[in-house]
């Protein structure tokens, strides 16, 4: 990869102000992920106050119902919540990727299965489904990652298989198959580089999707009970009557907008990437 | 008044980008007689299509002219506004784009675009405007069943024929033709001029045809102008320039092109590539490349001026080669 | 020179045959042509041969086959029907890997220089690539070196600088140069150029064509060059044969064909390529134009008949033969 293409790209993306946003978000929680235990005041898990305390000067956002500083709780979520997410769509997208090399250069019978099987995945409607799989496989940090990864593999596979489908065309791919490249040479030297981009892009929108549904499972009661996610904060803000209280406000509030707040940060960030890496998306010219 | 149709003085047209002013267009001056046809040729990048679009003032930011004056019949264009454009396009001026895409929407019916084409310029009523659609489908050579047929219905030669018929509507007095027959095989191309060159005799037009294919504009244009990096190199009549081309560019030119008949020359590229345009070489434009460049090239720009008395020319040498029958390197 | 069998020691390239269909349901060719409800007989029936050394150039028209042979000949789509013989060995009937050791052997270069280079490859990586592929040259520095001797050879200087650039980096000559380092640093029998020329700028095209015959002529390499240009053909090819529609209509040696072309399609293009005044002076009798771009043919006519200006019983009954009418000049039609 040529520094200067990648210079080109990075100016881009800059014009792109959403998209700079969006990665400034990200890398905020990044960094509140990093280092949440220097940022957070109290261990989450311990209980440092009785429950159902109002904001104070040392708590910032009050406790939970056993006592739990908010705040730390909250800070700490975000490793929780961007962790699973993440590692949901690392997953998701190694799956889709594969499944859209395989697909879009092989053709034929292998891309018509493939394909089918990719669409029923991507027609079925997931939260029903998700949420029948989580009561099944029971709760756990692992168990989320599957139910999540089993799903949202599908449209980045499409989307990647269209890719490969051009890049079959591509004056490049064919001359090095006129030199008698292997399939093998093939994918690894043209393909599989060119695919990457797209895969990242496709990565940051996942992520963006993921980390909404263990979000929505968790509240719904279905994620780990003993992590402190930010959906799990919101089922036991919800369990413990937050909503009909005046502590909404700081149980429920928090943790929601931050969850926008990632979900949103992954987006911008995931389109802008997308528009960088397919010129045909930008706006204007 | 002035003989001339159309009179370019000191053309001057620039996109401004990111990355500094480019000058498509750098002082450009031709005239076109009334019926005359006119080869501007270059190659990609040199700015003959840029000065075709300045014509038509079709020119969009981050371009615009810059400077001098474009004397259509008499009228500035380049002091009128877009709305007076409008009155002046297709009137008398039009275009023929290069790809027929450019020109025709593929859902309507090709009658219902140049009676369109027609009612946008002229006050005419519908059976008018009809029946003047199927005198130029006539024109053109295209049979009159076949005025309710779509774009997609007609082949690549017959497309650029309907493209010609919808810029004739007003019948103007001058034509721009940008590359209009690139792309199209060689027998269709031939018969597509071939109806140009017809047309240009029976409706005694003036006709500008932007090529980057010289052979042809020789073959079939009556004089030619030569666009380097946005200058105007050499100006001549056809027969004379293939006898004899002045500008070393132009001699380049001629001498990288096989020939079908006659004896086998050997082929010579010209060396190096045109000038970045957003910092151009200083002096003549050209000399960076040129096999007769001396010092003096590097430091003052040659004018385009008459040498032995018969070619316009913008060298400082033309006069070295003017006149020499074989001015082969 | 159409023959039924491969002489022993003969040709280096020997095509028999050669047809190629392309079912409508698979193609972007047949998309195009929105009426083809028949599949579209894309090369019906070609054969030619090319020798050691020897230049042959493919003449036609956008859509006539010629690029869809190139691809046939290496094997790139598979032929229909029809043999191809590369130095005696059936190309049409090997399997995966005696393929790849014949690719060595046989090379092309592509129309567009902009597409035929990966964007994120540097020249190096891509000059290189035909020796990764066949695992050749694994010490580096003997890879280095092979690189920037065929960049020098390629006019590519200085190389050590060239060497590290990209595709975007290059003018459309240099990139061109690239693709034909690449195409010859395995040091290749035969040599495919299709149209490598009719992207590039007027004045770099000459610069390719040279080089190419002058590697052409040191490699001793058997080529077959595809264009649409006459002049072009004239220039690079010691043989020419004119394809229409996916058939060859006439070929011979190149100054013959050009004094006495025989096949009204050859004489237009001759026509068209010589002066244009001359050609619409005798339009009357020469080709009229197609209305569509597609006419659907009855098998077994001649496929130039509906433009043809000349007529014969048998132009729509049957499909006419190559006749051989001279020394090495062979035209197929029913007048002759």
């Amino acid at each position: 990869m040529s520094t200067s293409r990648l210079r080109e790209a990075i100016r881009t993306f800059r014009r792109n102000t959403l998209g700079v946003v969006g990665l400034g978000i990200l890398c905020a929680f990044v960094i509140i992920a990093l280092f949440a235990n220097q940022i957070s005041p109290y261990d989450p898990y311990e209980r440092v106050g009785k429950p159902f305390e109002k904001p104070s000067a040392s708590h910032l956002l009050g406790t939970n119902d056993i006592g739990q500083d908010l705040f730390s709780e909250i800070v700490h979520g975000s490793r929780i919540s961007l962790g699973l997410g993440f590692v949901a769509a690392v997953i998701a997208m190694t799956i889709g990727t594969l499944v859209g090399v395989v697909a879009g250069y092989s053709g034929g019978i292998v891309d018509s299965i493939l394909m089918r099987i990719t669409d029923v995945v991507l027609v079925i409607p997931f939260l029903p489904l998700m949420i029948l799989m989580s009561a099944v496989l029971g709760p756990s940090f692992w168990n989320l990652v599957i139910v999540l990864s089993v799903i949202i593999w599908a449209r980045p596979a499409r989307v990647i298989r269209a890719q490969v489908l051009s890049l079959k065309e591509r004056g490049h791919v064919v001359a090095a198959r006129a030199t008698g490249g292997t399939v093998r040479h093939i994918l690894f030297h043209h393909v599989i580089p060119a695919v990457l981009p797209i895969s990242l892009a496709q990565l940051i929108l996942a992520t963006r999707s993921t980390i909404l549904i263990e979000a929505s499972l968790s509240f719904l009661g279905l994620g780990d009970p003993l992590s402190k996610s930010w959906g799990m904060i919101l089922y036991y803000a919800q369990a413990r009557g937050a909503f009909l209280t005046g502590a909404w406000v700081w149980w429920i509030l928090p943790p929601g907008l931050l969850i926008t707040a990632a979900v949103l940060g992954f987006a911008f960030t995931g389109y802008a990437l997308e528009e960088t890496v397919n010129p045909r998306l930008r706006r204007g010219r | 008044m002035s003989e001339d149709l159309l009179l370019i003085q000191d053309l001057s047209t620039s996109y401004f980008t990111s990355l500094g002013e480019v000058k498509a267009v750098n002082g450009v001056s031709l005239a076109v007689q009334e019926g005359e046809m006119l080869g501007l040729v270059g190659e990609s990048g040199c700015g003959k299509t840029t000065l075709g679009l300045s014509i038509m003032k079709l020119i969009d930011p981050p371009g615009r002219i810059v400077s001098g004056e474009i004397l259509l019949k008499d009228i500035d264009l380049t002091k009128k506004t877009e709305k007076e454009m409008r009155t002046i396009r297709w009137r008398d001026v039009a275009l023929i784009p290069q790809s027929a895409m450019n020109a025709l929407n593929p859902v309507f019916k090709i009658g219902q675009q140049i009676a369109e084409a027609l009612r946008a310029h002229e006050r005419v009523t519908t059976k008018e405007a009809w029946n003047r659609t199927k005198q130029l489908l006539e024109m053109v050579g295209i049979k009159e069943e076949r005025i309710r047929d779509y774009p997609h219905e007609f082949s690549g030669g017959m497309k650029q024929r309907v493209s010609i018929a919808m810029a004739l509507v007003c019948n103007p007095d001058l034509l721009i033709s940008d590359e209009s027959t690139t792309g199209l095989d060689v027998m269709t191309q031939a018969q597509v001029l071939g109806l140009i060159d017809e047309l240009q005799r029976s409706l005694h037009m003036a006709i500008i045809m932007i090529s980057h294919d010289l052979p042809l504009v020789l073959d079939i244009c009556d004089s030619l102008a030569i666009i380097y990096a946005g200058k105007l190199v050499e100006l001549a009549e056809a027969k004379a320039f293939a006898d004899l081309p002045v500008h070393p560019y132009s001699q380049g030119l001629m001498h990288s092109i096989p020939q079908v008949h006659g004896p086998q020359a050997a082929c010579k590229s010209i060396p190096g590539s045109p000038p970045d345009m957003i910092n151009p070489p200083h002096g003549c434009m050209f000399h960076p490349r040129c096999a007769f460049a001396e010092d003096v090239c590097g430091k003052s720009e040659p004018v385009l001026k008459t040498s032995r008395g018969i070619r316009l020319a913008a060298c400082h040498f033309a006069d070295r080669f003017g006149g020499r029958k074989d001015a082969k390197h | 020179m159409p023959s039924t069998s491969p002489q022993a020691g003969g040709h280096l390239i020997e095509v028999l045959g050669l047809k190629k269909i392309f079912d409508t349901r698979s193609s972007i060719l047949a998309r195009m042509r929105a009426k083809a409800r028949k599949p579209v007989l894309a090369v019906d029936g070609i054969s030619f041969h090319i020798d050691r050394g020897e230049g042959l150039g493919l003449i036609g028209e956008s859509g006539c086959g010629k690029t869809t042979t190139a691809m046939l000949l290496l094997r790139l789509i598979n032929p229909s029907a029809g043999k191809i013989f590369f130095d005696g060995l059936e190309l049409t009937s090997m399997n995966a890997r005696a393929l790849r050791l014949a690719r060595r052997r046989m090379q092309m270069v592509f129309q567009d220089p902009y597409e035929s280079l990966n964007p994120g490859k540097s020249v190096s990586s891509i000059i290189a690539e035909p020796l990764v592929v066949h695992r050749l040259a694994r010490d580096k520095r003997q890879r280095e070196s092979m690189i920037t001797a065929i960049m020098e050879q390629m006019g590519l200087v200085p190389a050590m600088e060239l060497v590290r650039r990209y595709p975007h980096e290059l003018s459309g000559g240099q990139r061109q140069r690239v693709a034909i380092a690449r195409a010859l640093i395995l040091q290749p029998e035969f040599i495919i150029a299709d149209e490598p020329t009719s992207m590039l700028d007027v004045s770099v095209r000459a610069g390719i064509l040279n080089l190419l015959r002058s590697l052409r002529d040191e490699m001793q390499l058997g080529s077959l060059f595809i264009t649409h240009d006459l002049a072009l053909a004239r220039y690079m090819c010691e043989r020419i044969a004119v394809l229409y529609n996916g058939r060859i209509v006439e070929t011979a040696e190149r100054e013959e064909l050009l004094a006495n072309p025989i096949h009204p399609y050859t004489r237009a293009l001759i026509a068209v390529a010589s002066s244009l005044s001359e050609f619409w002076a005798q339009e009357e009798q020469m080709i009229k134009e197609l209305d569509t771009d597609w006419v659907e043919l009855p098998d077994g006519c001649c496929r130039f008949h509906p433009r043809c200006p000349h007529q014969h019983d048998d132009c729509e009954r049957q499909e006419p033969e190559l006749v051989e009418v001279g020394r090495e000049h062979w035209v197929a039609c029913h007048r002759v």
